[in-house]
């Protein structure tokens, strides 16, 4: 049969069937697969709850007193070292003065006594020198009699050579009748006699060098004796350990002084204020409350059986995000430790609120540029 | 009564996720999961009460559903104010079509949706709910019937033998089945029916008039299908 030409489709008939079929097809496709994709890119939820850390420092008196002045407000912000109370200091500062009055009269009687000693030890100085000139003087006169008898008993050695030898040759002439003996034995005699001078001198020689030997100890020991200005120094010496304890004394009231002016340890705000002037506090009682700006410190509570709790191990890293928008990562988080035991959780954490919840408390420490406020609930999750 | 109150207000405290990136993952999963199961029913309905309108409302179904669940969440306080709203629209409104509902039920949700000042998810709802409504019409989704019309012919004898129009048929026609024929004895004419296709429904004077310049084609006669006729 002859084939006819086909009557040609509209292109809205065309477009029409293809939407019915195919594109629907497509479109139906491209919405599963977008499906898939908002699946698969939505994060694991947020499973652990935590709560920033709040650290309540409590600002109080190291010592009683009585409150004069509280220089903050509540909320305020305070910085670190900022003052933040007074306690009345009027009883400190008289014995401030006091001490410093102390101190004062102490110099002056070092000064007056330095130099009432000074004058004193000049005028001994001048004796001393007449005095030690004596001693060095007879030293020297002791060393001259020493050498006066070393003389004599050189002096006497020789008379006795020479007589020695007189007395061998009239020895010898006496056999031959050239000399008679009463000559010799008067030479013997002679020679005898010296002998035992120049012994006596010898024995007198030893004497006379240890006086000589004492009297130049004594002057040596003179003139090694401190100078009496040196001697000053030592006789103000109580008066100026007296000065060191009045000082030491004044330091301690310094100190005390500045105890009772009660300053911020951290940067932060007022969150308690449980004093007010006038109060008497005693020490250790808490004044005013401070919570730090910001922590980097959190507790997540891992719930009993959780099967990512084996992975929590010091050093995991982990996201934050706040419970009403899990999508937006707040910033990462690191475990630093984490707890021994199962703790019930803070009521703000459980699901229900009259259901408590048990965890393990794992601290984390949150990366620095979050603006997490103490006391805040956040989620994290493993990264 | 005050811890009655209180127990409500307990069991709603934990909400889930309200963010856009969900209500429209919800969104499209719901018509994704919607079309595929009204597709299957309608290829696999049989009999003879099939409509258009119930397998898009199918579609409109689901998601409607799930913007509901979505604005109510955990509330049961939202869940029991729903409830209530339908129960007295249902009494006071018969609604005879399943669409007809679906609007219903949707207007509701995007009421709650605005009350409980979840402007974002009434936006992207009845963007959502609009677009799915004019794809569905706009693709004529749920049709069943793919024939343009039905084609009489009164043939003659000899001519419902040889069919001489076939090739005429085919020129007009993109698909073309025939549905009956009816035989007058040997010398009678005979009546064949035929559901037609036509390549371009404009046109189909056309193919009735060529077939009537067929030798052998006494009648011919072009029934074009209304929308209407199709629920």
């Amino acid at each position: 049969m002859k084939r006819l030409p086909r009557i040609r489709t509209p292109l809205r008939r065309r477009l029409r069937d293809l939407s019915r079929g195919p594109l629907l097809f497509v479109i139906w496709a491209g919405s599963v697969y977008g499906s898939w994709v908002l699946l698969t890119k939505q994060s694991r939820p947020f499973d652990y709850p935590a709560i920033v850390r709040s650290i309540d420092y409590e600002v109080s008196p190291a010592t009683d007193g009585r409150l004069t002045r509280l220089d903050v407000k509540l909320f305020e912000e305070v910085e670190r070292g900022q003052l933040i109370a007074s306690l009345d200091s009027s009883l400190l500062d008289a014995r401030m003065a006091t001490a410093e009055a102390e101190i004062g009269r102490l110099a002056a009687k070092i000064t007056a006594a330095r130099a009432e000693l000074e004058d004193a030890a000049k005028e001994e100085s001048a004796d001393r020198l007449s005095r030690l000139r004596r001693f060095q003087l007879d030293a020297e006169q002791k060393g001259l009699d020493t050498l006066a008898i070393e003389v004599r008993i050189e002096a006497d050695r020789l008379l006795a050579e020479r007589i020695a030898l007189r007395k061998r040759r009239l020895a010898a002439l006496v056999p031959k009748g050239a000399a008679s003996v009463d000559d010799l034995d008067d030479i013997a005699l002679k020679l005898k006699r010296i002998e035992e001078r120049i012994a006596r001198n010898e024995k007198l020689l030893g004497q006379t060098r240890k006086v000589e030997k004492r009297a130049l100890g004594r002057a040596g020991e003179f003139a090694g004796a401190p100078q009496p200005l040196s001697l000053v120094e030592q006789r103000i010496a109580p008066l100026r350990e007296a000065l060191r304890v009045a000082e030491s004394r004044r330091d301690g009231i310094r100190a005390r002084i500045r105890m009772l002016a009660i300053r911020s340890p951290i940067d932060g705000i007022v969150s308690r204020i449980t004093a007010t002037e006038g109060q008497a506090v005693r020490e250790g009682e808490a004044l005013v409350h401070l919570t730090p700006l910001e922590s980097r410190e959190a507790l997540v509570y891992i719930k009993e059986g959780d099967p990512e709790a084996a992975e929590l191990r010091p050093g995991r890293r982990l996201l934050c995000a706040r419970p009403g928008a899990p999508r937006k990562i707040l910033c990462g988080a690191k475990v630093v430790r984490i707890g021994p035991e199962l703790v019930e959780l803070p009521s703000r954490l459980w699901a229900n609120p009259r259901v408590p919840e048990f965890g393990l408390p794992v601290l984390v420490g949150l990366d620095a540029g979050t603006d997490l406020r103490p006391g805040e609930v956040v989620r994290l999750r493993l990264d | 009564m005050n811890g009655f109150v209180t127990v409500l207000e307990d069991m709603s405290r934990s909400q889930p996720d309200q963010s856009i990136e969900t209500l429209v993952l919800a969104m499209l999963m719901s018509w994704s999961v919607g079309m595929f199961m009204a597709w299957l029913y309608g290829r696999t309905h049989s009999g003879m009460s099939y409509s258009r309108s119930f397998t898009q409302a199918l579609v409109l179904i689901t998601m409607v559903v799930a913007l509901v669940m979505f604005i109510i969440g955990n509330s049961i306080v939202a869940a029991f104010g729903l409830l209530g709203a339908l129960a007295i629209i249902r009494f006071r409104n018969v609604l005879k079509d399943t669409r007809d509902t679906v609007f219903v039920f949707c207007a509701l949700a995007l009421g709650m949706a605005i009350g409980s000042q979840r402007f974002h998810v009434a936006i992207v709802g009845v963007a959502f709910f609009a677009a799915v409504t004019a794809l569905l019409t706009w693709t004529r989704f749920g049709v069943r019937s793919e024939f343009d019309g039905h084609l009489t012919l009164t043939l003659s004898p000899a001519a419902a033998a040889a069919r001489p129009f076939a090739a005429l048929l085919d020129r007009h026609c993109r698909r073309f089945r025939l549905v009956s024929g009816r035989a007058s004895g040997r010398e009678g004419p005979a009546r064949c029916v035929y559901q037609i296709r036509l390549r371009d429904p404009d046109r189909h004077q056309l193919l009735v008039d060529e077939l009537a310049r067929v030798e052998g084609v006494e009648e011919a006669h072009v029934v074009i299908n209304d929308e209407l006729t199709e629920l």
